[in-house]
Parts: structure tokens; sequence; C-alpha cells
């Protein structure tokens, strides 16, 4: 306890230079991403979908070098003790892909067992932010919830592309969000903002920033 | 076996012209066999899509000089002086805006083949609906969650993603460059294409640079990240050795930056040439929705409009140069189109509001050159709920570029239009000829699911492959609505093989769905009653 306390209170703990410099590990970009955007899994009432799901999941794991109750040895993974790379040990040309993967296809049309679906629901998640109906203020916050740093404008005029359809007014997408939320189950509507939130989630975090917590 | 032995025949055969086309093509051009061989080989033809994000003004693009009396009556702050109209040969009633003078040379070369008011009933006139119904190619009043580019490639390349890149089809089937366009791609399992979002990024994929990053740990782990991404890209290799073949360009471009659709297709013809067997390309280029100063009161020959129309026909003929200048013009056909046409009459902001038909433009050497249609009729007393009227449903033009360019037999094309649309000739009739590719690329990565008889009436058998563990197979329609879960559970590491009977649903396209944890893999099932 004396040792965690000296170091979670050092200085150095808190310094910005050490800030967003982890890449997260297999579990906790899983994890993280399923908690993030609230994702809804089914409950203890469908037992067979749920283990279905979750072991959707533990497969993903594996394909990102992660096998969830089985390390490689006594030690555990690499990734938490080999030098020199430790944790960019994560990330090669085969776990990156399937990071990319996972999070595309639970942005688009997620997993299913019949009954039963996973995904990130862009909709629902972006009618949580502060205000929705303004892209830039939009996609300022989903940075600044994902991202530990910000990004350059040249990042954010390409979001914005994809809300936007290639136009330079924001009043293009205020209309289609203000659209949606005036009629919720019309689904022209919610179909606009459904595609196009989807192609600028899934850029979002097929960014390399994505992989750092 | 005796099916396996068929395709690799076919493979040779169909190879055979694209090894000749490899070889340097200009030494060899005056032999007429050669040529007669190299212009048998479909299977290189490349469709460029070139979308004018906004809703372009067809009434000021291609002016219907004998409705000029009316015209100037319902548009007179912004009309074009009918005396500089450009001239098109063989057409003396129809004119072009005095700023593409690049597409008049096209067209009087016989380059340039034009539909008139390409529209579809009932149309829409918000933006985001209208280019969701231009890209998905639905009906006003269906939401597809496909495009239909996704939906060709999708058809002639049914295992895509598994197994792939592969020998048959080592290179993206599709390549976008900017943001706008992503629905068009989109196939019933995952997006077909890839994209390069913006010139910039290409350059830096190609020569192996990375965006900045801060200078502090987050910046080195970012960049170490960044680079691992170039690398696992399946298909940077293959752009990066196609575009570094290609060392000289037509000096027709204008300076870069200054023309975001030239930048564009730069990268387009460099990559054609660089020997890309990609199929479809799509650029886009804004700010078509001129709702104010379209002109400029005292020039109305310029202002927004004149600009961005001037960009699009110095990029196309630019580009069209490079074709010839890079030996490949012969291989590409373009096509561009807009959300909607504007109104007939103006609004008071030297501007026009959102409308309904215009004029879609086809460029290449194979296009069928000329006009399709009449100039539009502009009424007398032009009200401004009059619009120009639909001549031709937009999707016979892509159902005539899928069967006479990009050669989807007949009676294939129900299964990637979903309805029956009027073939219109757009394309020279010599453009098709060589047969068996499709079944070569049918068969191109690792068929995991598909079913036989198909098309079928009432049942087929449905064979599917697990890699193991949990494993589902489903029904879905043609709109996404899941109609029957065949196969759903746990299943060891074989080749299975079950029913699936059609319980009266109508005739049309449904799609056969496996899931076998990330695997996903979708194919075309056809019930024809």
């Amino acid at each position: 306890m004396p040792v965690l306390q000296a170091l979670l209170t050092s200085e150095h703990f808190y310094d910005p230079v050490n800030m967003g410099c982890l890449i997260k590990a297999p579990v906790d970009f899983i994890a993280g991403f399923c908690r993030d955007y609230g994702v809804v899994f089914p409950d203890s009432t469908l037992l067979t979908n749920q283990y279905n799901l979750w072991y959707q999941l533990y497969n993903f794991g594996i394909s990102m070098g992660q096998t969830i109750g089985d390390p490689p040895n006594v030690a555990g993974w690499p990734a938490y003790y080999q030098e020199p790379q430790y944790h960019e040990l994560w990330i090669n040309a085969s776990t990156l892909p399937a990071r990319n993967i996972f999070s595309d296809t639970m942005s688009a049309k997620g997993f299913s067992s019949p009954g039963s679906k996973i995904l990130f629901d862009v909709v629902a998640y972006t009618a949580t932010l502060d205000t929705p109906s303004d892209p830039d203020l939009l996609i300022q916050e989903v940075i600044d919830r994902n991202y530990t740093e910000d990004v350059l404008q040249d990042v954010k005029d390409l979001l914005k592309g994809y809300l936007l359809n290639g136009q330079i007014a924001n009043s293009y997408w205020t209309t289609a969000w203000t659209d949606y939320t005036g009629d919720p189950t019309n689904t022209i509507y919610y179909n606009t903002v459904l595609t196009r939130l989807q192609a600028m989630y899934t850029y979002l975090m097929d960014l390399s920033e994505y992989q750092l917590s | 076996m005796k099916r396996r032995k068929f395709i690799s025949a076919l493979g040779q055969a169909a190879l055979l012209p694209t090894v000749l086309n490899g070889f340097s093509f200009k030494a060899y051009s005056a032999s007429p066999l050669l040529q007669a061989l190299a212009a048998a080989s479909n299977d290189d033809h490349v469709l460029v899509l070139v979308q004018l994000s906004g809703g372009n003004d067809g009434l000021n693009t291609l002016l219907p000089l004998d409705q000029y009396a009316n015209l100037s009556t319902a548009r007179n702050n912004i009309l074009i002086p009918e005396a500089q109209a450009l001239k098109l040969n063989g057409y003396a009633a129809t004119g072009l805006h005095p700023v593409m003078t690049g597409m008049q040379q096209l067209f009087n070369n016989g380059q340039v083949g034009i539909v008139q008011g390409a529209s579809y009933p009932t149309p829409n006139f918000s933006h985001f609906r209208a280019t969701d119904i231009w890209l998905t190619a639905s009906d006003a009043d269906v939401t597809l969650t496909t495009g239909w580019t996704g939906r060709y490639l999708d058809y002639e390349y049914p295992n895509f993603p598994t197994g792939y890149p592969n020998a048959t089809m080592p290179d993206p089937l599709a390549l976008q460059i900017g943001t706008t366009v992503s629905l068009a791609l989109q196939g019933p399992a995952v997006s077909m294409g890839m994209t390069i979002t913006n010139p910039t990024n290409f350059y830096n994929l190609i020569n192996g640079i990375t965006d900045p990053a801060p200078a502090n740990n987050y910046g080195t782990e970012l960049t170490f990240i960044r680079e691992v991404a170039q690398q696992a890209n399946a298909y940077s290799a293959v752009i990066k050795t196609a575009a570094n073949s290609i060392t000289s360009q037509s000096s027709a471009y204008p300076t870069p930056g200054t023309n975001t659709l030239a930048d564009q297709l730069k990268i387009v013809a460099r990559l054609i040439a660089g020997g890309l067997k990609t199929k479809i390309y799509i650029v886009n280029i804004g700010t078509f929705d001129t709702h104010s100063s379209q002109v400029v009161a005292a020039d109305t020959t310029t202002g927004t409009h004149a600009t961005i129309l001037g960009k699009v026909s110095v990029a196309i003929s630019a580009f069209m140069n490079d074709l010839n200048y890079l030996s490949v013009a012969d291989r590409v056909v373009g096509m561009t189109f807009s959300e909607f046409g504007r109104r007939i009459i103006s609004n008071a902001s030297l501007g026009t509001d959102h409308g309904v038909g215009a004029p879609m433009f086809l460029f290449g050497n194979k296009v069928q050159s000329g006009i399709l249609g009449t100039n539009p009729i502009i009424p007398a007393n032009a009200t401004v709920n009059d619009n120009v009227a639909m001549q031709y449903d937009f999707r016979s033009v892509y159902a005539s570029l899928l069967n006479e360019w990009l050669c989807v037999p007949q009676g294939d094309l129900n299964q990637i239009m979903l309805e029956n649309f009027q073939l219109l000739p757009v394309i020279q009739s010599d453009a098709c000829t060589v047969a068996g590719i499709h079944e070569l690329n049918k068969a191109a990565g690792t068929n995991l699911v598909s079913c036989y008889p198909n098309p079928f009436t009432s049942r087929t058998s449905v064979t599917f492959t697990t890699k193991g563990g949990h494993t589902l197979v489903q029904v879905f329609n043609a709109e996404g609505k899941l109609m029957k879960t065949l196969v759903n559970g746990d299943y060891s590491a074989d080749t299975y093989s079950t029913d699936y009977e059609n319980e009266g649903h109508a005739s049309g396209l449904y799609y056969l769905r496996l899931q076998n944890e990330a695997i996903q893999q979708v194919k075309n099932m056809e019930v024809v009653r």
C-alpha cells in the first residue's frame, strides 16, 4: 500500500507528458467500447443469446491477441512485461485490422443471435450529447469523450464532411437532425441521420488515436 | 472437379488479353489483330462516378436554346446570353455554359453522351434524402441500406471480403476519394470499397508519410500505430506499386490545389494506368447548392456556378487527355450525377432553388455520343413550382451502364437494380464481347455459403462452411428485413447443408447471410414464382 500511495500521489503520475500514451489492451478495447457506447446485452432470461454474444466478444479478443482466461504463460501476456516494446506488442498488421473490424461492425450492423443484437446505437448515443444539432459541437464533444488529445482541424473537417454530405453549411446537418428529433418514428429521417453518423463514427474509431487510452 | 477445371481453363483464356495489354501497347498498336484482342478484353472496364454535390442547375449547364423566349421570362436575372452558348455539333438547339469549353471539345470529338431530364417518380427535395436515393437507386418511398455499386460488386465478387485479395482480384474492388458517398459502395454485408479521404492522404500513403503528431509520449505511440496502420492495409502495397509505376502524366491538369476534382481524377488516372483492376472509382465536387449568388448580376456567365462548372469541365477534359496520354482511354467511362436539378424560375437572390430533372453527362471513348432526349419544355408563364420534367429514370442510366459497360447480362440486372428499368443506348455496342469473366470473379475468394438451385421457386439447398464455434445462417429480403433464421448454434469446423423453404414470399432478390464469429458473408438468392 505505501508503494501504491507513493506512486499514485507522485508528481510523475500526473505529468501531462505521460497522459494518453498507453495502447489499449484488447480487453480494454472491447469492454471499453461496450461501456463507452452503452452497448446493451440480452439479460439472463435469454441465456443462450447472452452466451453467444459474449462468446463473439471473447473471439474478438483472440483475434486481437488476448484470449481471456488463457494467457500464454504464468507471467501473463508479454505486452504487460516484455521490454522494450511493452504495450506496442498489441498492435501489428493482423491485430490492428481486427480492432477496426470490431468497431466498424459494432457501429453498423452489430452482432446478432436470433432475437437479440448487440451494437453501438449511433443515433441514441448522439442524442445524449450536449448539442447534437450543431455539427462542430457534436464532433468536438465526441473527440473530447473518445480521445485523450485534441485532433488537427483537418480531421475535424473530414468528420464534418460525413455529416454535411460534402456541403459546407452546418445547416444541412442541423436540418437533418431536427427533422429526425421532431419525428423520430419517420424511417426516412432516421435513416438519413443514421447512415451519416455511422460513417462518421466508423471513421473516428478507425483513426489511430482511438487505440490509445 | 469438372467445374473447377472449367473455371481454371476460363482463367487462362480470360487472362490472355490482359497480358497483351501489359506489354508495351504503343509499340504493337499498329497490328489490327492485337488491337482487336485488346479491345475484346472487357474485364478491364472501369467506371468513374463524378458526384456534383448540392443539386446542379441543369438549365444553366445545358442550355435549351429553342426555349429562350420563355426562359428569359422565367430566369432573366441569371440567364446565360444566348449568343455566348457553346455550340454542340449536330444539336443546333442545345448549347453548353460558356465556361465548359473542355466539355464542348469532348462532345464535338464524339466522347460525350448527354441524358436529358434524369430524375425519378415522386422526387424528393431534401439534399440528404435525394442523395441517398441516387446512391442506393431506391424508389422515392423506400429506404435501402445498400448502394447500387455495392450491390453490383457483391454480385460480381460474391465471396468478398473472405479470401480477398486474391489472384483474380488482387486490388480494391472500388476506390472512393473523399468522404461524401460511402453509401453508394455499401454492400449487403460490408462496404465494397476502400476510401482515400483526400489527395494528401493518397500521397502520404504512396510515400510512406504519416500525419504530424505532437512531440510527446502520446505522439510517439500515435506515430507507431499510424505506421502499422499503413502497413496493415491489405491494399496499400498494390496501390503504391500501381502509383509508382506511372512517372509521368498529362500536363493538361490545372495547378494542384486549385481544382479538387482535377486533383482527384489525376489520382484515378494514375491508378488505372498503373494497372489496378479496380472497377469503380468515385470522386466528388461541391458546392452546387446555389440558392443565392449563382451568378454575378453584371455578367451572368460568371459567379459561383460558372466557377464550379468550369472546374468540372477542366477536370474532365484534363482527365480524358491524360487517359489518352497513358494509353488507357478505351478502358474508362465516366458519369456525372447530382441529387437534383433546380427550379425553372430563378429567385431574387440571383440563385435557384431545389428542383427535379437535370442532364447527366457520360464521357469516354466508348460512350454513345450525342444527346438522348429533348430540350425541356419551358412554360410561357413559369411559376415557382414549375420544374424540369423527368424524361429518363436515372436508374435506367445505371442499368444501361451495368449491362453495356460492366457487361452484366440483362437477366441478372434485377439482382442489382431490384426492378426492371428501360435500357438506353449509352455505350457503343462492341464493348462487351468476352464471356466467362463473371464466372471467374464469382469463384474468387473463399465460398462459405451458397444455395442450389438458385434461382428457385419453393425450395433450395443451402450449403455452409464454418470454422467452428457459433454459426448463424439467415435469410433477409432486399430491404434488409430478416425473413428466416436457418442455422443458429455451435458447430464444429466442417461443411454442412440444410434446406430453405420459401413460405410464400414474393419473387425477387433475397440475401443469404452467414455469420461465423468475425466472418460475415452474404450471397444473393433469387425467388422466381
